[in-house]
């Protein structure tokens, strides 16, 4: 893995290039294992030194980042204006990686409840294109149409079209309260409740569904949970909120009820990250309908399995330590039964020699492809993580 | 290449029921324009197909004969996006009307692209949900013209526009092939095509049926209306209740010109005909949090200078104060038979200074010049008043226009926020991007379309249509300048 310095990586793209070696786009590195296999012989090209925050206009809500800068620094330099990114950090402990990495890898955690994904965040975008040639597009005010969507294109293309050098992101003032409530029991009167709840006109910032292993991990009883996290800019509005929640849930069934202060709150969702959790052996993006939901979780081969899964948006990842001893034909069983219930299984970590393909072929694979030839014709860049092209086995 | 059109128009009818293909003269003159009637051409043959199968059998002719086509909604755009410049096929949606599935379990809905957009919440509100984006010409204008343009509304402050809330897109693309783009959850494992072809202004290819996200109608909704005696005060009402963490729906700005052309047009006076700005601020949410933010966002106002305020919670009296905002063009329309709308966008900060430089243009050019703007976001509506039939005039407009923009851009911001490029802005577009980025933006073309018959001369800037920017490139090249591969 080389780490440039931001001055030297035109002229080190444009050698790739021009020497036609294969090579990997990434940001602090943290999650390179992710996804499918990097090519032997790649070099890893990093861009941790592209790391300052370049402009944060706090009246206009905008910041300006390179693409290698922490995660948690933007939050920090955000959080002294009293904003933030809404955005969750990618899954597992350590470092949360830059924000590059999670531009790139495209997938947003439960407040896409009520924030959308780092996709509808960004507003500018600059890269090296695989020839080493700089581009932009978007900008950095937040309704902007001129030219083409660029910052879209990028967002969950795992570096197969060019290194992204620069983000521009809106922000969002940070709620002034926040409060969160789980609720736990049986599976159908959860799944009563949350069909209420989506039909309500409650605005939670998160609302995802917890598997009994993963409520067991938080010290509580082995059973499925919904965990919400509710803000607002009135405290009586939380109250009013969870004391709703609270009847609707005894209206629903036998379920448990706990209110959250913030610092309980915070330490579930660092859970529900994977802040806690020892590297897994498999961690596997899952989506399913939403309404689905509730028939995914009864599925016996997600029994023993953490599961978290946003409510509202039925996108959620689930893991297996390695001494869970999960056997690939049962992740293929879970990838059919999620094809099954209208989604996707995408296959982010997996052991040595389980074999299964990260993802698979979209309906639009030709076109994928087009784009792929037109960005980089040499084909050098991430080799085999081309999203919505099946990767050879 | 010269192209046959009645041999043409014959292989249409073929395809097509006969009501379905266009070609009368008198006929044609309906597709001659956009909203923007600034720019008018006259295309040679309309389709109005009604299946997806339809169009895909279309664009396949147009790909054997390397026709060109232009794809138009309800014609409602306000940047010449429509319009067929050179020779072109219109292919004309307007037929494409069902709404193919409600799925309120999985809050979704798939339409066809001649659906208008308010037909969404319409088809959706008896069960308390509604499709967010919301552009004036809600009533007239389709959902896929809102997917070629990436239209917003008053409402994306908070809630985004139409690519935050398009899941699914059913594309024919310039060769006749059917694909999909995206899929029925938010995010789907491929290469987010379905987020580049949203405001590609029909220059990839055709929508043909399209998934939406809908959003559960909120439960108390207020409007504040606050007026002003200056600009500059009603900005920094703005900067005050954003600042505050208070997101508000929409926050729109009227200036004093509106104002009076609003008041004429309601022929009493609904807005205070001294104000120099009126603020409408819309808020929505629990019930209670709506009160604390009409509270705070009142408050804020007062600090700020407001002289009046007004309230309405109930759905009658918030109408009533949208009324004016929602009328301001018709009213502005009245002065003059013909304005000139521009969408440039410029941070919230810079509001103030970049609307006293748009009134000093004014002056300078002999125009006047009416502001409604979404101030929470920026985007200016400066509408150009003229007289079509005053010599000279077209020219003067199209150069106030363009410094407007130039004003934008100085400030750090675009040429449009949800109009789109069109035919109108494409000379502008390399004010803000390089020839590398233009160049970079060309490949997405060329993978969608390598012959280039999608939407021809749209967007990038064309060296027949740009002689400034023509100029430029021959500058830049002379400086050794890498430039962008030739526009389609």
């Amino acid at each position: 893995m080389i780490s440039p310095e931001p001055h030297e990586l035109p002229d080190l793209v444009r050698d790739l290039h021009q020497r036609a070696l294969p090579w990997l786009p990434a940001g602090q590195a943290s999650r390179l294992s992710w996804g499918p296999a990097v090519e032997p012989g790649s070099t890893v090209l990093s861009c941790r030194r592209l790391n300052r925050v370049l402009e944060h206009n706090p009246g206009d809500f905008t910041i300006t980042v390179q693409a290698g800068t922490p995660l948690m620094e933007v939050q920090e330099a955000l959080n002294h204006h009293r904003q933030w990114l809404a955005v969750d950090s990618p899954w597992g402990r350590g470092s949360s990686g830059s924000i590059g990495g999670l531009v790139a890898r495209g997938l947003a955690g439960g407040f896409r409840h009520r924030y959308l994904g780092i996709r509808d965040q960004l507003i500018g975008i600059g890269l090296l294109r695989a020839d080493g040639v700089a581009a932009r597009a978007g900008g950095k005010v937040v309704k902007n149409v001129a030219g083409y969507d660029l910052m879209r294109l990028f967002c969950g293309s795992w570096g197969s079209l060019g290194l992204i050098t620069e983000l521009t992101l809106r922000t969002l003032p940070l709620p002034p309260q926040r409060r969160g409530l789980w609720i736990q029991g049986d599976l159908a009167a959860l799944g009563r409740l949350s069909r209420w709840l989506l039909r309500s006109s409650l605005t939670p910032e998160r609302v995802d569904w917890w598997s009994g292993p993963l409520a067991a991990q938080a010290g509580l009883a082995d059973q499925p949970l919904l965990l919400l996290c509710l803000a607002s800019v009135s405290p009586q509005t939380l109250e009013e909120q969870i004391a709703c929640l609270s009847e609707q849930a005894l209206q629903a069934g036998p379920l448990h009820c706990q209110p959250l202060d913030g610092e309980r709150l915070e330490a579930l969702q660092a859970i529900g990250q994977g802040q806690t959790a020892a590297e897994p052996a498999w961690l596997l993006r899952l989506g399913v309908l939403p309404a689905q939901a509730e028939q995914l979780l009864a599925a016996p081969c997600l029994r023993q399995l953490p599961l978290v899964l946003g409510a509202g948006s039925g996108l959620g990842l689930a893991w297996a330590a390695p001494d869970a001893c999960l056997p690939a034909y049962r992740v293929e069983e879970l990838r059919r039964l999620c094809k099954e219930l209208g989604g996707y299984l995408t296959v982010l970590l997996q052991p040595p020699g389980a074999g299964l393909a990260a993802w698979e072929d979209a309906a639009s694979r030709p076109l994928i492809e087009a784009v792929k030839r037109q960005f980089d014709p040499r084909q050098l860049l991430a080799r085999g993580r081309l999203p919505g092209v099946r990767p050879q086995a | 290449m010269t192209i046959d059109w009645a041999a043409l128009e014959r292989q249409c009818r073929r395809l097509l029921p006969a009501r379905a293909v266009v070609a009368r003269r008198q006929e044609l003159l309906a597709y001659d324009s956009d909203g923007l009637t600034l720019h008018r051409h006259q295309p040679p043959l309309v389709v109005l197909p009604e299946t997806t199968e339809q169009v895909a059998a279309l664009l396949r002719l147009c790909d054997q004969g390397q026709i060109p086509f232009v794809a138009r909604g309800s014609g409602t755009g306000l940047s010449g996006g429509a319009v067929a410049e050179q020779e072109a096929l219109v292919v004309a949606t307007s037929r494409m009307r069902s709404i193919l599935q409600v799925d309120l379990d999985n809050r979704q809905v798939t339409v066809q692209p001649g659906v208008i957009n308010s037909w969404v919440t319409r088809a959706v509100a008896g069960d308390g949900f509604y499709y967010a984006p919301d552009p004036s010409s809600q009533v007239v204008c389709s959902i896929g013209g809102n997917v070629a343009e990436n239209s917003g509304g008053v409402h994306c402050l908070k809630y985004g526009v139409t690519s935050n809330h398009v899941l699914a897109l059913e594309v024919v693309l310039p060769d006749g092939t059917i694909t999909r783009l995206g899929g029925d959850l938010a995010e789907q494992p491929e290469l987010d095509l379905r987020g580049a072809f949203i405001g590609s202004e029909g220059t990839l290819g055709i929508a043909t049926a399209i998934t939406l996200r809908l959003l559960r109608a909120p439960q108390s909704v207020a409007v504040l209306l606050a007026d002003f005696a200056s600009m500059e005060a009603a900005g920094e009402a703005v900067r005050l209740v954003t600042a505050a963490g208070v997101l508000p729906a929409g926050m729109e700005i009227m200036d004093n010109f509106t104002v009076n052309a609003v008041d004429d047009l309601f022929g009493r006076d609904e807005y205070p005909r001294d104000a120099a700005a009126v603020l409408l601020i819309e808020l929505d949410g629990q019930e209670r949090e709506v009160s604390a933010a009409v509270e705070l966002a009142g408050a804020l106002c007062r600090q700020a200078g407001a002289r009046t305020i007004r309230q309405a919670t109930d759905e009658a009296d918030r109408a009533l104060l949208w009324k004016g905002r929602k009328s301001a063009f018709a009213a502005v329309g009245r002065i003059t038979p013909t304005y000139y709308v521009q969408d440039g966008v410029v941070p919230r900060s810079a509001l103030p200074s970049v609307l006293a430089a748009i009134e000093r243009l004014a002056c300078q050019y002999g125009l006047p010049v009416a502001n409604v703007f979404h101030a929470g976001d920026g985007n200016l509506h400066p509408l150009i008043l003229y007289r079509a039939d005053d010599p000279g005039v077209s020219d003067r407009v199209q150069q106030l226009g363009a410094d407007i923009l130039r004003l934008c851009i100085e400030a750090g911001g675009s040429i449009t926020g949800e109009h789109g490029v069109g035919n109108d802005k494409r000379c502008y577009l390399d004010w803000m991007f390089a020839p590398d980025d233009l160049a970079t933006m060309q490949l997405v073309r060329r993978a969608f379309d390598p012959q280039g018959l999608a939407n021809p001369g749209k967007i990038f800037p064309t060296p027949r249509s740009c002689g400034e920017s023509m100029r430029r490139q021959v500058r830049l090249q002379q400086e050794g300048v890498t430039l962008p591969v030739a526009a389609f």
